[in-house]
């Protein structure tokens, strides 16, 4: 019953996403709204049908519900290679996720790994700031 | 001056070394570029923009026109491999192409890709010097409320190829149309769904959706699966670049009407290469015996997709030439780079300049050519890259993303909006919510609701029945509606 539980919680997220839209767009000048508001009653009666038409659990739903705390990882590393982007920018901070991931998941040789990064970072410090001159904006900017 | 002693003078200054050189360069350069995610045509130009001072006409036309169609064949091969559409353009390409890649067939889909491209090309530059004459009154029968039932074709087509529940893929398609309208009102220039955020208000930007949609959440189902990238490794496969090549023209019907697709839409201005991508894929659904087979790694959606991108630069000119008027967001670009050479769009373009017309027809047709060829000789190499060890491809890919994230416009948010799409993205695909739907819906919104708002501007509500071509046009979309929506539910169990 995970599966099925998962699902209809994702299309309760959705309905939820469609009722504030809804409840935006009643705001919103006639022509501003002319397609928005019919949008979103329309999203809300589809996902109001949907959820109570979900019945089957998929064999794939099945495999997917197993992997939930690997889900939670994943999820997990994305904000960290966020923050740390945000924090050193991305040439560092890619090469710097790039190094950990590999010595920590792949058991990569250090040297190996930090090869790796090192490149990656110096590819795209001269794409980004050297070639198409891009001016840094992270929140932090510790460096670059 | 007529059209074949003008094509011929134009082919004379074409055959030159230092042309073909000058050829080589853009290509070289726009395959690299059409390689980063996020990057396409109109950086490629920009780029190159300042270094084309001083340079005779021809030869310019060679470098940017060479750079601008290889960066589109660039983006393709990382659509097929990676899952990551280079460019809004390749958008289409994702839904086969990448699953070839996972069958084990990517050597297949890149020398279908390379071929289909070649053979658009030079089909649609055929055609483009064929339909100089009767170019200008077509363009002038066609305004928003047709546009607008093209736009709204592509939805209705979007349900003849959704896997699965149709609910779902209309939910997705709602959820992207949702998405799209974030931002001002095209029309009224009125703030929507910004929640006070000044990105917001900018709007979504679509190539960052599609990078979060499509790779990021692709990294995500990586992680989870611990599988590799292919179910097979590419290059052991019984597919080769040959056998991709071979498909072109075993498919040459495909081919010749995709083809037409891209440049009936380059014509048009406005429309881009985008919706064209998505167009040519839709078709090709609409037509195949088959139906069922897209989606599933089927090579007839690359050739589609590819075909038609390859004739619509060629299509692309001609508004961008004739009226000064853009087809596209890449042809606004070059439409700058001739005003800086000198060349003045207008009427005149098509009769008195009708020689410059045919040299960027020539240029179109060697740039094809010749990114083929490199495309062919490269595409087994690059074929190998998905059977890398799914730990090393998950931190490089998602860098690449990050890259390609920032690179479009310089901002931190989008790097975060693109990982939040990419966790969107692997919940939808999770719970069986079409992604390409989705992608789809949130191209076309901008085109509908700019269309609609004009049209009713202009004729008032009833304005789909006071022209001829929107009624056969509107007629022609409720046949094929019908047919689709007929023919898939006799395919359904």
């Amino acid at each position: 019953m995970k599966a099925k539980s998962n699902e209809i919680i994702f299309t309760a997220l959705v309905l939820i996403f469609c009722l504030i839209y809804l409840l935006m767009s009643l705001k919103l000048g006639p022509n501003a709204r002319l397609i928005p508001m019919p949008l979103a009653l329309l999203s809300l009666a589809l996902c109001v049908l949907l959820i109570i038409n979900t019945q089957d659990i998929h064999k794939e739903d099945k495999e997917h519900a197993a992997n939930g705390k690997r889900e939670i990882n994943a999820i997990l590393s994305l904000g960290i290679l966020l923050m740390m982007v945000g924090f050193i920018g991305p040439a560092i901070g890619c090469g710097l996720f790039i190094f950990l991931y590999l010595t920590l998941k792949q058991r990569m040789l250090v040297i190996k790994a930090l090869s790796i990064s090192v490149v990656t970072s110096f590819m795209i410090y001269l794409i980004l700031y050297r070639f198409l001159q891009l001016s840094p904006d992270f929140p932090f900017q510790m460096l670059l | 001056m007529d059209i074949f002693s003008a094509a011929l003078s134009a082919l004379n200054l074409v055959l030159t070394i230092e042309i073909f050189f000058m050829l080589l360069i853009g290509i070289c350069y726009g395959i690299f570029i059409g390689l980063m995610p996020g990057l396409g045509g109109i950086v490629a130009i920009a780029l190159l923009l300042p270094f084309t001072i001083g340079f005779d006409i021809t030869a310019t036309l060679a470098l940017l026109l060479g750079a601008h169609i290889a960066t589109i064949w660039g983006g393709s091969v990382t659509s097929i491999l990676f899952n990551v559409p280079g460019s809004a353009k390749s958008l289409a390409l994702v839904f086969d192409g990448h699953p070839m890649t996972k069958k084990g067939e990517a050597s297949r889909a890149l020398g279908a890709s390379a071929m289909a491209a070649l053979l658009g090309g030079i089909i649609g530059a055929i055609f483009l010097a064929l339909s100089i004459p009767i170019i200008r009154p077509v363009m002038l029968s066609i305004g928003p409320s047709e546009y607008l039932v093209l736009a709204l074709w592509g939805l209705t087509i979007i349900a003849t190829f959704s896997e699965g529940s149709m609910l779902k893929g209309a939910i997705a398609t709602c959820l992207g149309m949702m998405i799209a309208f974030i931002g001002m009102d095209p029309i009224t220039g009125t703030p929507r769904f910004w929640f006070d955020s000044i990105y917001l208000m900018d709007g979504i930007y679509f190539p960052i959706a599609m990078i979060g949609m499509f790779a990021i959440s692709e990294m995500i189902k990586l992680y989870i699966k611990k599988g590799s990238f292919i179910e097979r490794v590419a290059g052991q496969e019984d597919s080769s670049v040959l056998t991709g090549c071979m498909d072109a023209f075993k498919h040459w019907w495909l081919v010749i009407r995709s083809s037409l697709l891209g440049l009936w839409i380059g014509v048009l201005p406005g429309i881009g290469a985008s919706v064209g991508g998505i167009a040519a894929y839709a078709q090709a659904v609409q037509t195949s015996k088959d139906p069922d087979k897209f989606g599933k790694g089927a090579v007839e959606g690359v050739i589609a997709p590819d075909a038609t991108l390859g004739a619509n630069e060629g299509g692309g000119l001609l508004p961008t030439l004739a009226f000064g008027i853009p087809g596209g967001e890449s042809m606004a670009i070059l439409l700058v780079a001739f005003l800086n050479m000198g060349i003045v769009p207008g009427p005149q373009m098509l009769t008195t300049d009708l020689d410059l017309v045919f040299v960027m027809v020539w240029i179109i047709v060697f740039a094809n050519l010749f990114t083929t060829l490199l495309g062919l000789i490269i595409s087994p190499k690059l074929a190998k890259l998905p059977g890398i060890n799914p730990n090393i491809m998950i931190p490089m890919v998602l860098s690449v993303c990050i890259f390609g994230a920032y690179a479009t416009r310089g901002y931190f948010l989008d790097v975060a909006v693109a990982f939040l799409f990419g966790i969107l993205g692997y919940y939808m695909d999770k719970f069986n919510f079409s992604r390409a739907n989705f992608v789809i819906g949130m191209v076309l919104a901008d085109m509908i609701e700019r269309n609609l708002h004009i049209s009713i501007g202009l004729d008032g509500s009833l304005f789909i029945f006071n022209k001829p071509v929107s009624i056969a046009m509107l007629c022609l979309l409720v046949i094929t509606t019908f047919l689709s929506l007929n023919r898939k539910k006799k395919n359904t169990p």
